[in-house]
């Protein structure tokens, strides 16, 4: 009997709330699972305030001191909500790094790349002196930027080097995960669709594992090897993109793709979602989407759909699967 | 001349730059037509000059050479103080909904003041009837309880629809839309999308929508016009330029948008680099430094904008050498 190979990223039950100013909580993400094999894409679709970064920053151990997290969060075996602090630190970066939508913040805009990059090596102990100063050019030309680029300050580079740049630094430290946060939301066209080209040249040629989140409901598809749709803070339904694109089970992933339009074919209107998705800071007694969806009956309102698996991480939450729209 | 009489604004060979002297050329001679009950969208990255031009179209910048008509009427050079009456039949609703409503004031207020600003309305009764028609039109309904809200009470989708409210309350012909859903979530993109397709639909309003988006451009446009570098490289009916593409770059540009069904063949043709700054544009054609399908002749020739029929036009001397009749005979290999 040969095992099934141990997940790089093994998140079980995921549970993240805020506190609010007035003692309230924010509960943002709602018995969220994920799940990363080696080499595998993964990405995960949603729209604002579904609870999709929250999910990568628990997985990071980036949250704020004003958020508790609850569940099991398993990095290459390590159970890091056990660990604390020490547990996460111990992967972060060096098994988990994450790029984010806006590389304009994320870089210092005082510093010069090059020292950027160093300081980052000699702080995770990879290399120092001479040594990382040369893995700083290896890395920046392994994004496919010149090395010109090392003695720049960020605010000389246009927004598509300084994606280049945050990913040459998420690099560093060899992970075997790389965690992406629309990273190529706030790109021009043609710029977006070069860095997620480096991105998937990099997750072959490193033999990285991708986790990417973006509203993006084309490109994750395009992208991933396998998705989850999440809403109000829960996966509502999870499999390969033909699985979601073609056989979509739950009802917001099939408006989610009613919803865009294609410009590659002549299909009907693009559709709008009616309604807000719930407020996070209250109980959601049943469905979360049930207000807004098409097919609601009387259980929704009251009853939580549990996950229903399928086999293969095929999987939905819902009532009434399938019902077409 | 039924032609003439549906043209709402129409730009001729402007070029509209920054800073002194020469200055920077955002736009570089560009010229377009926009009709009644028109929807065109103009696509293009940053830098391409498309928000100069929309800019330039309201007279909010007067260019340095070419001319500006709307409605008929030469606003090239016109004064802030005589463009005032042209302002109402011209609105423009911005990107960011979250940014373009003063928090302050309650969504009536909002509305009711472009109609204190340009003295229309006789009292407060009937502004308020406007204000309400205003927010019927644009879905926030029943418009009463709409109009005593703040934007904080609202979603994006409906911050939008007040922003776009408030721009119908003067019943403008041209409404001009910068990127108006790319704040949005996709669920209530769709919606402000048709109610501008609407809009133009039931009156003789134009409309000319900028974004990036080419799928939200080839579903509602009826015309697309391609920016590279402050000059239009192909424009058309919308259908043509989305399904037959000619210039290089539209080209590029829509292989890269991945289809909606993951199985569908999808084969992006990446474009090396990215647009260089307007202070260093190349000599010849703007785009060939990163044209996949370079010639010798592309280094010196700038191509002007051919007719290639249908009403569907390219700047490309490779592409329209069949096509058109060649501006630079001399010049082809």
């Amino acid at each position: 009997m040969t095992s099934a190979p141990q997940p790089l990223v093994d998140a079980r039950d995921v549970n993240v709330w805020f506190d609010l100013p007035d003692g309230r909580e924010l509960h943002a993400v709602r018995g969220a699972d994920v799940r990363v094999n080696s080499r595998e894409k993964l990405g995960i679709v949603g729209e604002s305030g579904c609870g999709k970064s929250t999910l990568l920053m628990a997985l990071m151990g980036l949250l704020p001191a004003t958020a508790s997290v609850s569940g099991r969060i398993e990095v290459m075996g390590a159970d890091l909500l056990a660990g604390g602090e020490r547990a996460f630190r111990a992967h972060r970066w060096k098994d988990l790094a994450i790029v984010f939508q806006g590389a304009m913040n994320a870089l210092n805009p005082v510093i010069r790349v090059q020292r950027q990059i160093v300081e980052a090596l000699e702080l995770h102990e990879v290399a120092s002196g001479m040594a990382a100063v040369h893995r700083a050019s290896d890395l920046v030309r392994l994004v496919g930027l010149p090395e010109g680029v090392l003695r720049k300050f960020n605010h000389e580079l246009s927004g598509g080097m300084r994606q280049r740049v945050s990913l040459a630094m998420a690099l560093a430290c060899d992970p075997r995960v790389l965690l992406a946060d629309e990273p190529t939301t706030a790109l021009d066209m043609m710029v977006a669709a070069q860095v997620l080209a480096l991105i998937d040249r990099l997750t072959r040629e490193l033999d990285l594992a991708l986790v990417l989140v973006t509203h993006d409901l084309p490109l994750v598809t395009r992208t991933c090897d396998r998705i989850q749709v999440m809403y109000a803070g829960t996966v509502v339904e999870s499999g390969t993109p033909a699985d979601i694109y073609h056989q979509p089970q739950h009802p917001y992933t099939r408006l989610l793709f009613a919803a865009t339009a294609d410009v590659h074919s002549d299909g009907p209107d693009p559709v709008t979602i009616l309604g807000a998705p719930p407020r996070l800071d209250q109980v959601v007694p049943g469905c979360a989407f049930e207000p807004r969806c098409p097919h609601s009956q009387a259980r929704c309102a009251t009853d939580v759909p549990q996950p229903q698996s399928a086999g293969k991480g095929r999987s939905w939450a819902c009532h009434y699967p399938g019902e077409s729209t | 001349m039924t032609d003439d009489q549906r043209e709402l604004l129409r730009i001729e060979n402007v070029v509209t730059a920054y800073g002194r002297g020469a200055g920077v050329r955002a736009v570089d001679d560009v010229s377009l037509t926009l009709r009644k009950g028109e929807l065109l969208a103009v696509i293009g990255e940053s830098g391409s000059g498309k928000s100069t031009l929309a800019l330039t179209a309201l007279r909010l910048l007067e260019p340095r050479s070419g001319r500006v008509f709307f409605g008929g009427e030469d606003i090239t050079h016109a004064t802030q103080r005589a463009l005032k009456p042209t302002r109402r039949r011209m609105q423009v609703v911005f990107q960011d909904p979250y940014e373009s409503l003063d928090r302050r004031f309650r969504v009536r207020q909002i509305i009711e003041e472009p109609l204190l600003v340009h003295g229309l309305g006789a009292n407060r009764a009937e502004r308020l009837e406007r204000v309400h028609a205003a927010l019927e039109r644009t879905g926030l309904s029943p418009a009463p309880l709409f109009a005593n809200r703040f934007p904080h009470q609202l979603s994006g989708g409906q911050r939008q629809r007040v922003a776009i409210a408030a721009s119908l309350v003067l019943e403008p012909e041209l409404l001009i839309a910068d990127e108006p859903v790319s704040m949005l979530d996709v669920s209530a993109r769709a919606g402000v999308l048709s109610l501008l397709d609407g809009l133009r639909r039931d009156g003789d309003m134009a409309v000319l929508m900028i974004t990036h988006d080419l799928a939200v451009a080839a579903h509602y446009a009826d015309r697309i016009a391609v920016m590279y570098l402050g000059r239009v490289v192909e424009e058309g009916p919308a259908h043509k330029v989305v399904r037959s593409p000619v210039h290089p770059y539209t080209r590029a540009l829509l292989s890269v948008v991945p289809p909606k069904d993951p199985l569908a063949p999808f084969h992006p043709q990446l474009l090396e680099g990215e647009i260089p700054p307007l202070t260093a544009v190349p000599a010849g054609c703007r785009f060939a430094s990163r044209c996949p399908d370079v010639a010798p002749v592309c280094a010196t020739v700038d191509p002007p904008l051919m007719d290639i029929g249908g009403r569907h036009s390219v700047a490309c001397t490779r592409a329209t050498r069949q096509a058109a009749t060649p501006a630079h005979q001399g010049a082809a290999e």
